[in-house]
């Protein structure tokens, strides 16, 4: 039995809680995890150093309870959103395994305006709810209104089936399906590299010339050796699939500056049907593999169907915002 | 000329596709890759299509005075598609690739360390009946190739093949090679004794994805018993996924069978596999 707003609901309760004060963050995180903690249930917090310093604070000057919650670094947690599925889904699988009846996670994904675009943040937030489905879990999202752009405030109350305030829980009207809201939301995201002159363009290229012109800019400098490994194994699945699956001519741009390296990858067909693509994961059978390990080894990708093309980009190093 | 055609890379047990232009280089290639093999003692097969095969003979052996007695001794043999696999009008797959341990007990009688063959495949665009089955083929020749006796040149003309056709031929060779590149194949496959198994080196992706998967699926078939095998992968520098999928599937399905040597990479990848198909 399910304790607390998701008692008869089955799989993920994901809920939305947006916050002005640190007050108010405290007055909904702190019930959420000594209810859960009560009912005997896992609780689960993932914050930056701030917000879980403020919670233990206040769960160790209550009743002391607060040793029982597994603290996750933020983040680290949260710095891939594909390694963020990944992880969680280890880790309620292991819960339920365990016995558990309900799983309680709260968490905030500490990048807001800080590292990286927030896109890739708005698609987790919708594949989520499939992702997580096949789990009793409870999962409260905290965004910092005084910190979250409007364009990110918009996606959340898209992607958020219900939402949590000081005084209750309540079904949010504006939560749309999450294969819709992928499908049809746009994607505003632009590397500025992308207004300069590529390093290179490779027209239908072999995936191993690929790999050798993610190699060399690479020795260009400024990203380390293993997160450029990792963009040659993600733009090498990617223009993989473009041959396989994509419509010629496939067309991979690379662009290099101090600290980062971009790939551009686009065909002339309409992509993946799947909108989840890349975020769960798959079985290697029904393809999507290269996609979701791309989605871990990388650290930006993004995918959008534009003037008729199907294109994806990868980011190694520091993403610009 | 001949100069520019070696395929200097190539050792016992490769098998590589060499897409490439005019007849000059066809030709030349199957002279240095004839030459090259009386410089070993190998037993050497010339297969051709576009050259007929007593005019091709007669001009190798204007430069090189070993050819006339090595043709008379049996250890080079030039002779057509046309008179042979193909003698029948059509290409049969399963017949022509069993006729490879006929072949190759009798160079091992003859007493030479191994065997190459080069072959023009230019009768291979779709019209011989039977041609829709030559991916099949060239991939499961690869265990045979395995062994590490024979080496085989697959000579595919540019002009001759649509690029999507002559895509899915390259893919079911370990390797691709460009008339004159020095440079070893992509991919070697190679069947090891000690410890028992398989030992890949190089890289594994698209470009030879048919011919791992042949040669992972015939491993148990080709080692047969019920003792362990190791598919060792510490000369393997990249894999795809697609690549990591077929060894972590290989591993568990065929009982015995374990991965060994993984760079740390490598293993990483093939842990996220084994996640994702749990």
């Amino acid at each position: 039995m399910r304790a607390g707003a998701p008692a008869g609901h089955r799989g993920f309760f994901h809920e939305a809680a947006l916050y002005h004060s640190d007050e108010e963050f405290l007055a909904i995180v702190t019930p959420f995890v000594e209810e859960g903690l009560a009912a005997g249930e896992p609780v689960v917090a993932a914050f930056g150093p701030r917000r879980q310093a403020l919670l233990r604070d206040r769960l160790d000057g209550t009743d002391g309870t607060g040793g029982a919650v597994d603290y996750l670094a933020g983040e680290e947690h949260y710095a891939r959103p594909a390694t963020a599925i990944r992880r969680y889904r280890e880790l309620l699988a292991e819960h339920v395994a365990a016995g558990a009846a309900q799983i309680r996670i709260a968490g905030e994904i500490p990048h807001l305006g800080a590292a990286g675009p927030w896109d890739w943040w708005g698609r987790y937030e919708a594949a989520c709810n499939h992702a997580y489905d096949d789990f009793p879990l409870w999962g409260l999202c905290m965004y910092d209104m005084r910190v979250t752009p409007p364009d990110a405030l918009e996606q959340v109350r898209c992607t958020h089936p219900f939402l949590a305030t000081a005084a209750g829980h309540h079904p949010n009207p504006d939560f749309a399906d999450p294969a819709d809201f992928l499908r049809g939301r746009p994607s505003t995201w632009r590397d500025p590299l992308e207004r300069t002159r590529p390093r290179l363009l490779l027209v239908d290229p072999m995936p191993a010339e690929v790999r050798a012109a993610v190699d060399a800019a690479g020795a260009h400098g400024g990203v380390d050796q293993a997160d450029v490994r990792g963009l040659m194994l993600a733009a090498n699945e990617v223009v993989t699939n473009a041959i396989v699956h994509g419509v010629p001519p496939v067309e991979v741009r690379v662009w290099t500056a101090e600290r980062r390296i971009l790939v551009q990858v686009s065909d002339a067909g309409p992509g993946p049907r799947d909108p989840l693509v890349g975020l769960r994961p798959v079985r290697s059978a029904t393809g999507g593999l290269g996609l979701w390990i791309a989605h871990q080894t990388c650290a930006y990708v993004d995918l959008r169907q534009e003037h008729g093309r199907f294109t994806v980009r990868l980011v190694a190093g520091r993403p610009e915002t | 000329m001949v100069g520019t055609a070696t395929l200097a890379g190539l050792q016992a047990g490769d098998h590589v596709c060499v897409p490439f232009s005019g007849d000059d280089v066809r030709t030349g290639i199957m002279e240095s890759f004839v030459r090259g093999a009386l410089d070993e003692g190998d037993k050497v097969i010339c297969c051709t299509v576009q050259d007929d095969p007593r005019e091709l003979a007669a001009a190798f052996a204007g430069h090189d005075p070993r050819i006339s007695d090595a043709l008379a001794r049996g250890q080079l043999m030039i002779g057509s598609a046309a008179e042979s696999y193909l003698a029948t009008g059509r290409f049969d797959a399963e017949r022509t690739a069993a006729g490879w341990r006929g072949v190759i007990a009798r160079a091992r009688d003859e007493g030479h360390p191994g065997l190459r063959v080069i072959a023009d495949m230019s009768w291979a665009t779709g019209a011989v009946p039977g041609t829709d089955r030559l991916p099949w083929y060239e991939a499961e020749v690869n265990r045979i190739f395995a062994g590490g006796f024979v080496r085989g040149v697959c000579l595919y003309d540019r002009g001759t093949f649509t690029p999507a056709r002559l895509r899915r031929y390259i893919a079911t060779h370990p390797g691709t090679v460009e008339p004159g590149d020095p440079q070893p194949p992509q991919l070697r496959m190679r069947h090891t004794s000690e410890p028992r198994g398989l030992a890949l080196t190089g890289e594994a992706d698209i470009a030879n994805r048919a011919a791992l998967a042949a040669v992972l699926d015939g491993l148990r078939d080709d080692l047969p018993g019920d003792d362990p095998l190791t598919i060792d992968l510490s000369g393997l520098e990249f894999a795809d996924v697609a690549a990591a999928a077929a060894l972590v599937r290989t591993a568990r399905r065929v009982p015995g069978v374990r991965l060994a040597g993984a760079s740390r990479r490598l293993a990483g990848l093939l842990d996220l596999v084994r996640q994702a198909d749990a």
